[in-house]
């Protein structure tokens, strides 16, 4: 019925289902890539044997000889980035992503921001919009892949590739999912995650992809706590600027929560565990009747934390880690909370990558890769092919390498295919109207007369294909929607358009007149396609039409508008009803009219063509 | 490439540099904090500025600190009081359902009277006369002209129209004269007066705001915006009350030919302050309006009334109107009016008609002093004039309508009356 349209929820079954089906399914190409590579692992292993057996040496050879082991630093980046990607990716499976994501994360994360970036940001969420499934289903092994092969790669091209991809991929969450992290908003917090926590991951990924005599001295240990110390000192003068909210908390139970407060407050209420949920309540409450010295204690450790880092003194970066681990576990439990619980979390937030980056530029500072005194010996016999250089662990960490590229262009090779279809995926139509009833019963005859006053029957029409539907030329809200599904069906149908006939009736009782289908057709820009027809009649004429093709229409008192059934045929040029629809423009949004209209159009090339 | 360049050299000297005396690197550091502390500075004072705050009265009002104008509205005349007020979840406009309901002559129970078949979430204007109801739909979500719906049998069957746009959200947009002529004022151009020789569905222009701000007999006034309309004896003569933003004077003008003279009087408040027609309406005696003078403390309102083709005025006492907002407006029986106001510190949004008034008042021609009525119940939303010329106070609480009767021992509550509203009908 009109009016009673809705967007869809985010778990709406038929989307969860597909959203699932589609992860199946490349999970099952990505098992099979798996299973290809370890036959590929024992052809070469094989060949490899096969060769020695006939010369009757069975050395293997010797991995690759690095100068030194991998940095510390370095592996700790890799090794929690890798284990976050792989995390974010598992998050990303929840079945209320493919519709939750751009409504639930990324809007409301741009929503404070200026224009540009919400523009930007539309963009981004424009593409997830109009292919939940496919996006969703993306994202899910695009970080599984990005951090299977941080894991798997600790040396080489292949490991500082993977930190390219790791940061390459990372920049666009932090620019499409996290709006910049917010920096461009007001309220933003270092408490809250900002500057975002994907650009520590962006940080992290460049800090991998670098070559390895870049940490080979103390420099860039230095450098990176140095530019950290900054950071968290500008974050400590956010913190303290007043006027932000934070230096009060709550004075009493009916006022108006300061910042921190409210935050906090708010992630008291979401789902999670009991103990958790006790932890960040009782912090509330701290803060509520402490809120000005808990934000002095919040300016005070930011800035002390960078002040340490910046220093470049040992003793007092020592210090300054210890305190900004402290620091960011007590925020990421009790401020954060965790970052995933409740809600649709895709990330543990910001603390525990910034932790990371902290302690690998403290690593980095501190513990130096030392040469190994003796160069590496060369093999007894040299190799001659490259199978026979091949170390079978090298060979190994490469098909591992391999296969976590792979997941990654199970998901990002359908997403960029998407994301050059403008329109959106026919599963939004079907969560919202289910799938088209196909049909070839003979159209029930109508004699109406068009909004120029002309009479209009449905054998006028004979020889195009028909779209019939029934509007309400005083609705509110789902009659306009519908009428620019048609006209955008008009659009995507293209030259082909020209044997189509766009057929709406009036479909309120009260409101009957031509002018009233004239003032519609200009409201919604349709008094200008040719091929656009709004059949109105007396009432009796109407009732006939309605009964013939089953709409109800009701008058409801109180100011409700008409309710009337949403629905499209699509008549054929012989006359016959070969599709019907549920027309049901759900939430209205850009992505429920493309849809739609995709759909739509579909029907009628198939009808027209049969 | 240049950033290349100048770095390549300090790459290699990367080691002598860790020899450099610390002081220099410390002062670096020191003053690379300060840079970007003056950064994080300038982001906060941006951060903070950009907070978006809630629009100022004065911005919906208009100009200065005029009072904005209810929607919430009522007409009283001998056989009928009529009356426009939202119902259901007021702070979700696409549950807020504006009603039309009406206390017949001689009855102390109102009725229902919502004309059918369009939804009424932007609002509802009423114009009554000899025995028609012509009743405009405001603008909402996707709808974006304004369908009419008349009556002449009190409601009991409607007949449609339709305007070429969407109402002005003010209570004298629409006048019907009867069975003949009538004139709206649209939103289009920034206020546009139509007319229409009783076809409901063809509509002409008769003056848009742009047009009359540009007449050198306006210019005294410096029209803001038009604010009501009232028809003339023929289907394009009208007059029209208007924002003035200085000149003292109450803003209306009729239409003389081409012409549009201000025939509005000097009010005595500020003899070049800012004054808002609120109300104007024809009555059995003439034309009578309602207008606010002046701004911020020394704003208050005024009645006028005139007898001779607005050649002359009658004006009122000012009852001053500081610190509160107009809750609703109506017209009495005698061509006098009822207002109801609320405290501005409230927070009360008067064109939904929340809120409850801290007090109300009335005044009539005859006296042309406003008379301040019992306070009326908490939460009241209107008050009212009925046929008879007592007074209702109208609260609104969800779909429940209640009535309190103003009688000689003070307000009692005389009608509870449940409004069938289909929640989520609109989306």
């Amino acid at each position: 019925m009109t009016g009673m349209g809705h967007a869809l929820q985010n778990n709406d079954p038929t989307v969860v289902a597909a959203f699932r089906s589609a992860l199946d399914r490349q999970f099952l190409v990505i098992v099979i890539l798996l299973v290809i590579l370890v036959l590929a692992w024992n052809i070469v292993r094989t060949i490899t044997y096969r060769r020695a057996a006939a010369v009757g040496s069975f050395e293997t050879p010797a991995p690759r000889a690095w100068p030194y082991p991998e940095p510390t630093a370095r592996r700790v980046l890799r090794i929690t980035f890798g284990i976050l990607w792989l995390l974010d990716g598992l998050l990303q499976a929840q079945s209320a992503m493919p519709l939750g994501l751009p409504g639930t994360v990324i809007t409301p994360a741009a929503g404070s921001s200026p224009g540009w970036v919400q523009h930007l940001v539309n963009v981004g969420t424009t593409v997830w919009s109009n292919h939940p499934v496919t996006s969703a289903a993306a994202t899910v092994w695009i970080q599984v892949g990005v951090g299977v092969l941080l894991l798997v790669s600790p040396r080489g091209y292949w490991s500082r590739a993977a930190g390219g991809v790791s940061a390459g991929w990372g920049l666009v969450v932090w620019i499409f999912g996290e709006a910049f992290g917010g920096i461009f908003g007001h309220g933003s917090s270092w408490l809250f995650g900002s500057p975002g926590a994907a650009l520590f991951y962006v940080v992290a990924g460049v800090l991998v992809s670098l070559p390895d005599r870049a940490w080979e001295g103390p420099r860039l240990g230095r450098r990176l706590l140095g530019v950290t110390g900054v950071f968290f000192i500008v974050m400590g003068i956010l913190q303290a600027w007043p006027g932000r909210g934070f230096w009060s908390g709550q004075a009493h139970a009916s006022a108006a929560p300061g910042t921190l407060t409210s935050m906090v407050q708010s992630m008291s209420q979401v789902s999670q565990p009991s103990l958790l949920s006790s932890w960040v309540r009782w912090f509330a409450s701290v803060d509520a009747a402490h809120g000005w010295a808990v934000n002095l204690v919040a300016v005070i450790g930011l800035t002390g934390i960078g002040a340490c880092f910046v220093s470049g003194d040992r003793r007092l970066v020592r210090f300054g880690v210890v305190a900004g681990l402290v620091v960011c576990l007590a925020d990421w439990v009790l401020v954060q909370d965790f970052g995933f619980f409740g809600g649709m979390g895709t990330d543990p937030n910001s603390m525990i990558p910034l932790a990371a980056v902290f302690t690998a530029g403290y690593l980095a500072m501190v513990r130096l890769p030392v040469r190994s005194e003796a160069p590496a010996t060369a093999a007894a016999t040299a190799p001659t092919t490259v199978l026979e250089r091949l170390a079978p662990s090298y060979l190994l960490r490469t098909l591992a390498a391999i296969g976590a590229v792979g997941v990654v262009l199970v998901g990002a090779a359908p997403m960029a295919l998407a994301a050059t279809d403008p329109n959106a995926d026919a599963i939004i139509t079907q969560a919202n109207n289910g799938s088209p009833n196909l049909v070839d019963l003979p159209a029930a005859p109508f004699t109406l007369t068009d909004q120029t006053g002309r009479p209009a029957s449905l054998s006028s029409f004979a020889g195009h294909t028909v779209v019939l539907t029934f509007l309400d030329p005083v609705c509110t809200s789902d009659c306009p929607l519908i009428a620019q599904e048609l006209r955008l069906t008009d659009e995507m149908l293209g030259a082909s358009s020209a044997d189509v006939e766009l057929v709406a009736v009036v479909n309120n009782p009260l409101y009957t007149t031509t002018a009233m289908t004239a003032a519609f057709d200009r409201q919604e820009g349709l008094d200008h396609l040719a091929n656009w027809n709004f059949l109105t009649g007396s009432l009796s004429q109407l009732h006939r039409v309605w009964n013939d093709y089953g709409v109800q229409t009701q008058v409801t008192p109180a100011g409700a508008m008409i309710a009337h059934s949403d629905i499209v045929y699509v008549i054929d040029p012989r006359g016959h009803t070969r599709v019907i629809l549920n027309a049901d423009p759900g939430g209205g949004s850009t992505a429920d009219q493309s849809s739609f209209s995709g759909v739509l159009a579909g029907q009628v090339q198939r009808v027209s063509k049969s | 490439m240049t950033v290349r360049q100048g770095r390549r050299p300090d790459r290699r000297r990367a080691r002598s540099r860790e020899a450099q005396p610390r002081a220099r690197s410390v002062r670096r550091r020191a003053l690379a904090t300060g840079v970007l502390a003056l950064s994080a500075g300038a982001l906060a004072a941006c951060s903070s500025s950009a907070s978006p705050g809630p629009p100022s009265l004065a911005a919906v009002g208009g100009i200065g600190s005029v009072p904005p104008i209810p929607l919430t509205s009522s007409l009283a005349g001998p056989t009928s009081t009529w009356t426009t007020i939202a119902l259901g979840h007021l702070d979700d406009p696409v549950n807020t359902f504006w009603q039309l309901f009406v206390l017949p002559s001689g009855s102390t129970r109102w009725e229902l009277s919502t004309p059918p078949g369009v939804a009424s979430n932007g609002g509802l204007v009423a114009s009554v006369a000899a025995g028609t109801v012509l009743a405009g739909f405001e603008p909402s979500q996707d709808l974006l002209f304004s369908p009419l719906a008349q009556s002449t049998d009190q409601g009991a069957s409607w007949s449609a129209g339709l305007l070429p746009s969407g109402l002005a959200p003010v209570p004298d947009s629409l006048v019907t004269t009867g069975a003949g002529p009538a004139v709206a004022l649209l939103r289009s151009d920034g206020g546009t007066v139509a007319s229409t020789n009783g076809d409901l569905s063809t509509w002409k222009t008769v003056v848009t705001e742009r047009a009359l701000a540009g007449l050198p007999a306006t210019s005294s006034c410096s029209v803001r915006r038009l604010t009501a309309v009232v028809a003339g004896s023929g289907p394009t003569t009208a007059s029209v009350g208007a924002v003035c933003a200085r000149g003292g004077r109450a803003g209306i003008f009729r239409r003389t030919g081409a012409l549009w003279p201000s025939v509005g009087p000097v009010l005595p408040d500020d003899p070049n302050g800012p004054t808002e027609v609120i109300r104007l309406v024809a009555t059995s005696a003439g034309t009578a309006a309602l207008v606010s003078a002046g701004s911020g403390t020394t704003s208050s309102l005024h009645a006028l009334w005139s007898s001779d083709g607005m050649t002359t005025w009658t004006v009122s006492a000012g009852l001053p109107f500081t610190g509160s907002t107009l809750a609703s407006t109506g017209v009495t029986a005698d061509g006098g009016f009822v207002i109801a106001t609320s405290s501005a510190s409230s927070g009360t949004s008067a064109s939904s008609g929340r809120g409850g008034p801290a007090r109300a008042a009335t005044i009539d021609p005859s006296v042309t002093a406003w008379r301040t009525l019992t306070r009326p119940p908490s939460g009241t939303t209107a008050v009212v004039a009925t046929p008879t010329g007592s007074f209702d106070a109208l609260l609104v609480r969800n779909s429940t309508l209640t009535v309190d009767t103003l009688g000689a021992s003070g307000w009692t509550r005389t009608q509870t009356l449940g409004v069938p509203i289909q929640y989520g009908s609109s989306g």
